[in-house]
Order: structure tokens, then C-alpha cells, then sequence
């Protein structure tokens, strides 16, 4: 019975050590910060569609919405304060929850009243929100008990581990899916996308002169994201499976016009970093930057 | 004295100690269902996802994190598609005609189009839906409009060898299917 004993005594040992005492608060707060503008930016941004998107007024008033789409247990603020002053007041309030956010100001307050105003505002018009709009409320959930005061914080722990798992939960499903595609398999899905006008940024009729790195593309992208969950614990593979991710975010940013949602999952990188990796990095940065400068 | 507050730091210790072993316990618990949430809500039509469901739904619906996670995924995203539509006005006269999302883009803010190119494909993903949510819409930014006359715009995106043998070009109109999707009057004026 001892050995038993010793196993679980062990596992329990091991499961601590993983969600409770791996807090690195200097990444939880660069992640918080950096997260906390992206999203003060990509709200502001749809300020001038607020009236037409959200409001009694616009294209989908909160009863046709509920004729047209099944609201299960959904709930918002904008279901109950319909009027256009409380949607101007509510996305003045997301401005400045995010803008905290960033700035560190009352952080996991203002994380709260992120999440619950996003929340809010997605469920009053389902129809336009994407990528973006979905993953950051798993990241303003988790920073509602993110601790970026204490190494031991229990919480801090709790919510850094959160935003490692979802990524991987987003990665892994997203591989699987993919696994299920023909394109995939076919190895020309990155064309597919490039080739459809309505979301490219650019021509890439160029792309076809490489043909090969079409479908190495491809499949490095599958294979990257199904694997990603396993290998982003091992040491060793860490870091490159990051420069891969941050590459690729980095090529859907610019070829799709949809920045906001690579920069996201770039951002939600630093969290897979120890605060001695993050010093260790901002000091090569400033010796580049120094560097630079002197040139 | 130095022996007795000795042993009550100790308890003191025991006590923290057995208080904070209880959180990260109870923690532990709602760990466990948070994550098992987070992993099964994604595939919320399997057979697993039925049998949780009476918890699953309200609990992911309310947090807004029942999300089925397949970027590009299983293909690479459905083509281009528009919705097209003529205002009419009395006598079917001709009163303006349109299309969402334009193209190409007339914002500089690229987030405007996003969304535009979200609520097409949500508009484009059931036959009611566009009826039901455009024609209203229009008929109160019309206000002269009688009746709506809506299409639905599917492009074709071509393939890598055909652009390559020089046969097609990106964004060329070949293999556009339009169909009509409503012909809706506005409210009192049928």
C-alpha cells in the first residue's frame, strides 16, 4: 500500500507544482499589457459600425436576432439597456477597460469588466463576430485571476496555466479538424486561401511560380498545429515551435488582413515564457536596439 | 515562554498549511470540470458532448466559451460570397442597388470589412436568413422602398494550376453562381 501511497503522493505533488506554483508574473503582466492594447485597438476600430451592428437601429434588432439565431443560456447587458446611449456607454466603458488593462490600472477589475462588456456586445450580434472576438474571451476570463504581484500566487498560477491550455486546446482541435479537409491532404489549402479575393491583401498570383513551398506550407502548418500541444512542454522543442507559430500568425496577419487575430495568438506566446526568459530577451532586445542606434 | 510560542507558530503553521492544501483541493475540483468543459465543448455533437450537455450547455453558453475551434478548418474557408440586392419603389421603379461586403474594400480600416465579410457568410448560411434580415434593414434605410429583390453571389476560387497554366486569374468572375435569394415588401406597403 506504500507504493501507492508514495504514486499518489507523487501525482499530487506534480499537479501542485503545475497549477499552483508556476506563476511567472512578469509574463502574466507583458501578456496582460500587450493583450489589453491589442483589444483597446481592435474595439476603438469598430467604433463607427457601433450604431449599425449593435443597435435597435442597425441591421439586427435583439428580436430578430433571437428569430434568426438559437440563444441557448446567452445573456447581455444589451438585451435588457437596448437604447443606443447605453451601447455608446458600454463600448466607452470597453475602451476604458482594455486601456486599464494595458496600462496595469485596477488590471484584474478591468479584466472583469472586459470580459463581461465583450461577452455583452458579442452575444447582442453573434453575426459578426470571427476568430478574434471568441479567443479573447478565454484570455480576459483568465486574466480576471491573473496575479502579477506575487511569485506564489496560487491564482496567478492558476491563470497562467489557463492561457498555456487554451492555446493548446485551440491549436489541437483546429489540427484535428484540419486532418478531416481535402485541401489539407492535397497540400493546396494555403493557396485556397490566397487565391480568395475577398480575403487576400494583396495578388498573389506570384505564389504559383512555387508550387512547392504551396503544399510544404501546407502540411507544416498541419502537422504544426496537431503537434503543438505535445511538444510546447518539451524544453527543447519550445522555442521553435513558437518561431514557427509566431512566423505563421505573422504570414496570416499580412496575407489575410486579419492582424488583430495573429497578433493575439503572438501575444499569447509570452505566456509560455519564465520571467528569467522574458529578462533574458528584453536585454538582447536593448543591446539590438543600442546596437542599432549606434550604427 | 520561547518554548510555548514556539509551539503555537508551529500550529499556526499546521493550520495555514492544512487551509491551504483545502484550496488547492477544492481548486483542483473545479479545475478538473473547467478543463473537462474547455476539452469537450469544442466536439459538443459527440456522443460525449450529449451526455454532458445538460451541464455543458448552460455553463459554456453563459461563459461564452463553447467555441468548436476549426480555423481553416475542415477546408480553408468558404469562397467569396456577396449578397446583392435592388430597392424598388413604386412600380418596381429602380431606386438603388447594392451589395455587402463591397468589393473591392472602400474602408481603409480593413476591421469594417471583416465584420461585413462575417455577417455575409452568416447571412449566406441559411435560405431564411437573408430575407428575414435584409429586407427589413433595407426597407428602413429606404424609406421611398416598396419591396427588396436580393441575391445570393457564390465566386469560385481558382485553382492552383489553372492560375499557374495561365487558364484562370485570381478574382477573374468565372464560375459566379447568383441566385435569387428574396423578394421581400417593406412593412404596410404590399
Amino acid at each position: 500500500m506504500s507504493w501507492a501511497r508514495g504514486g499518489l503522493e507523487r501525482i499530487w505533488a506534480e499537479w501542485r507544482r503545475f497549477w499552483f506554483e508556476s506563476n511567472e508574473p512578469e509574463s502574466m503582466r507583458l501578456f496582460r499589457r500587450l493583450f489589453g492594447a491589442l483589444m483597446f485597438l481592435f474595439f476603438a476600430l469598430r467604433t463607427p459600425d457601433l450604431r449599425q451592428l449593435y443597435s435597435e437601429s442597425g441591421v439586427l434588432p435583439v428580436d430578430l436576432m433571437r428569430e434568426v439565431l438559437d440563444f441557448g443560456s446567452r445573456q447581455s447587458i444589451f438585451f435588457h439597456a437596448r437604447s443606443e446611449t447605453a451601447i455608446w456607454v458600454g463600448h466607452a466603458a470597453l475602451l476604458a477597460s482594455t486601456a486599464a488593462m494595458a496600462l496595469g490600472f485596477f488590471p484584474r477589475a478591468s479584466a472583469l469588466l472586459a470580459y463581461l462588456l465583450h461577452v455583452s456586445f458579442l452575444h447582442r450580434n453573434m453575426t459578426v463576430a470571427y476568430g478574434i472576438d471568441s479567443i479573447s474571451v478565454f484570455f480576459f476570463l483568465n486574466l480576471i485571476i491573473a496575479d502579477t504581484r506575487r511569485r506564489d500566487s496560487m491564482l496567478g498560477s492558476v491563470s497562467l496555466r489557463l492561457c498555456q491550455l487554451q492555446v493548446c486546446v485551440i491549436y489541437f482541435y483546429s489540427g484535428l479538424e484540419k486532418l478531416k479537409g481535402t485541401h489539407w491532404w492535397y497540400g493546396d489549402a494555403i493557396w485556397r486561401v490566397l487565391a480568395n479575393h475577398q480575403l487576400a491583401s494583396m495578388d498573389f498570383t506570384w505564389v504559383t511560380a512555387f508550387p512547392l513551398l504551396v503544399v510544404l506550407s501546407t502540411w507544416g502548418t498541419l502537422v504544426w498545429e496537431v503537434y503543438f500541444p505535445a511538444l510546447i512542454w518539451l524544453p527543447r522543442w519550445r522555442f521553435p515551435m513558437l518561431l514557427f507559430g509566431v512566423a505563421m500568425h505573422l504570414g496570416i496577419a499580412l496575407s489575410m488582413s486579419i492582424p488583430f487575430f495573429g497578433f493575439l495568438m503572438i501575444f499569447a506566446y509570452v505566456t509560455f515564457l519564465t520571467d528569467v526568459e522574458l529578462a533574458r530577451f528584453s536585454v538582447l532586445i536593448r543591446s539590438f536596439l543600442q546596437h542599432m542606434c549606434k550604427k | 515562554m520561547e518554548n510555548g510560542s514556539g509551539v503555537l507558530d508551529l500550529k499556526e503553521k499546521k493550520s495555514a498549511k492544512k487551509g491551504r492544501v483545502g484550496a488547492q483541493l477544492a481548486l483542483s475540483v473545479f479545475l478538473i470540470f473547467h478543463f473537462a468543459m474547455l476539452v469537450v465543448a469544442p466536439k459538443r455533437d459527440s456522443y460525449l458532448g450529449e451526455l454532458v450537455s445538460p451541464v455543458l450547455d448552460p455553463y459554456t453558453q453563459f461563459l461564452e466559451i463553447l467555441v468548436p475551434w476549426s480555423f481553416f478548418a475542415p477546408e480553408p474557408g468558404p469562397p467569396p460570397v456577396y449578397v446583392e440586392w435592388e430597392i424598388l419603389g413604386d412600380e418596381e421603379k429602380l431606386l438603388s442597388r447594392g451589395q455587402i461586403p463591397e468589393y473591392p474594400s472602400p474602408f481603409w480600416n480593413r476591421e469594417r470589412q471583416n465584420k461585413r465579410i462575417v455577417f455575409t457568410r452568416f447571412l449566406m448560411g441559411e435560405e431564411k436568413r437573408i430575407d428575414a434580415v435584409m429586407v427589413p434593414y433595407l426597407c428602413k434605410q429606404y424609406p421611398d422602398a416598396v419591396s427588396i429583390r436580393l441575391w445570393r453571389i457564390g465566386h469560385d476560387v481558382p485553382s492552383l494550376t489553372d492560375v499557374r497554366e495561365g487558364r484562370r486569374k485570381i478574382g477573374d468572375g468565372e464560375g459566379i453562381e447568383r441566385r435569387v435569394a428574396a423578394h421581400g415588401y417593406c412593412e404596410g406597403k404590399r
